[in-house]
């Protein structure tokens, strides 16, 4: 059964059809939702509220975006929603998060360049969840999910230019962010010239 | 040598593979006269190649099987639900911004007399006052565009003056760095108007964010803040309208975007 059919037979209530999209995306699903909330356990949740608003909500599917689109939306949401309220509840995703700045410690030794790649990850991930969320949403369906501008404004409902400002912006935020912490550009990038260096050793 | 603010949306697009062949023409031809901006485009570079990296995660044991009980869960309580929020619905203030400059700078200003240190208090949850509703009424009489329907319970007055409170959460940004990522991240803002939108009571109801809203959040189940483009705004208070739910409206003619705090109250009304 191709995904077409199967999105008719969810949009009737037929909760086998659901159970099959579910067990097709949750990975993608949830590798989006784990990137945006930066621990399993939010992960999950969100992941989980997705995949219930896509049933909620089947109905209003119209198709002239493609599923993954739609859920990357009610992902995209649902994290969203899940950080605000639990930012209230006084849990905050930290910079300082200790278990985020001491992953390598348990590390077996590794080759100097995964050492390297690893860091780098690090501190992407720290520099992403420096960001606002909304920003964090769409850099992740940008760089990490590679939609086009296109399908970016579609599943967030924007027009194309405010999906290319907004994408510049979070770009700044997060370079401002890794300049600022030191050494990301040292080590995943030998293109740093003269002037940048100039720039980050005049602070 | 810094990079060029205005072509740091162009950079970003050319990375992208998101420019015209015009665009892409003016842009290459700046970046053979700019150091800054080629030192800017090879750190984007950079980033764009640490997201390459990034680590896939399988989905927890049995995560299937845990969306299927909570749709069995969630299927005997909806009719509750719905009828809940249509209760809510009937007496819930929906209340709808479009804040621009003047009101910003009115907000502004009655912030700044009620906190000594009005940067913290973005920060932190405004407690509700009812001094705040009264002067929030008065405030928008004027533009007021429907009948309005306030109760008393709604949390009206509860909200701070809209703050960019959402550039609170980044680390760098203390001092000089704060101001230079607000000011460059909010300097190519101005291209769109658009309008914050908050509404009290209806917020989980899903139409309300797949409908017309460019973008939105929400921060529990009772207060929502929108925010969306002031060209949409029609199609959105027809959205309301259609369910008999009254709202209050003005429109801004600048162009502006707010993160705001707003109060919470139960989470589980």
């Amino acid at each position: 059964m191709n995904e077409k059919e199967l999105i008719l037979l969810l949009q009737q209530g037929d909760e086998a059809a659901f159970e099959t999209l579910v067990r097709l995306y949750e990975k993608k699903i949830y590798t989006l939702c784990r990137r945006m909330c930066g621990n399993d356990e939010d992960a999950q949740e969100a992941a989980q509220d997705a995949f219930l608003a896509l049933w909620r909500s089947a109905k209003s599917f119209r198709g002239d975006a493609s599923l993954s689109t739609w859920l990357y939306r009610l992902a995209t949401n649902a994290c969203i929603d899940l950080l605000r309220r639990s930012k209230r509840g006084g849990e905050r995703v930290s910079l300082d998060d200790e278990e985020t700045t001491f992953e390598l410690v348990d590390a077996a030794p590794l080759p100097e360049q995964a050492l390297e790649r690893k860091e780098t990850q690090r501190l992407i991930n720290e520099g992403l969840a420096a960001l606002p969320e909304d920003y964090r949403a769409i850099l992740l369906l940008r760089e990490a999910e590679g939609l086009s501008y296109a399908e970016i404004a579609a599943a967030m409902h924007m027009e194309l230019g405010t999906v290319k400002s907004r994408i510049s912006r979070g770009r700044v935020l997060l370079r401002n962010y890794l300049t600022a912490s030191g050494n990301f550009f040292d080590s995943a990038s030998s293109k740093v010239t003269e002037c940048n260096r100039e720039e980050m050793s005049a602070k | 040598m810094k990079y060029c603010e205005e072509y740091l949306p162009a950079l970003s697009a050319l990375m992208d593979g998101e420019l015209s062949d015009a665009e892409r023409d003016k842009v290459l031809a700046h970046l053979e006269t700019c150091e800054g901006c080629r030192t800017y485009l090879a750190e984007l570079t950079a980033m764009h190649a640490a997201f390459e990296d990034m680590e896939e995660y399988d989905a927890p044991e049995g995560f299937a099987d845990g969306v299927m009980a909570r749709v069995h869960e969630a299927a005997p309580k909806k009719r509750t639900h719905r009828a809940a929020w249509l209760s809510l619905a009937a007496c819930a203030a929906i209340v709808i911004f479009a804040v621009g400059g003047p009101l910003r700078s009115q907000f502004g200003a009655k912030s700044a007399a009620d906190n000594a240190a009005p940067e913290t208090a973005m920060m932190t949850m405004a407690e509700p006052e009812e001094r705040a509703e009264e002067e929030y009424t008065d405030e928008f009489a004027s533009v007021q565009s429907a009948p309005m329907t306030m109760d008393s319970t709604a949390r009206t007055g509860a909200w701070e003056l809209p703050a960019i409170s959402a550039f609170a959460d980044i680390k760098p940004t203390e001092g000089k760095a704060a101001e230079e990522a607000n000011d460059a991240s909010f300097a190519n803002e101005a291209e769109l108007p658009r309008s914050v939108v908050f509404v009290y009571g209806a917020a989980r109801e899903n139409y309300l964010i797949e409908e017309a809203v460019s973008f939105s959040y929400y921060a529990d189940g009772t207060t929502a803040g929108y925010d969306l483009l002031v060209e949409k705004l029609d199609e959105f208070l027809a959205l309301l309208d259609a369910d008999g739910l009254t709202y209050e409206s003005s429109v801004a003619k600048q162009a502006t975007t707010f993160y705001v705090q707003y109060e919470g109250g139960n989470t589980n009304g």
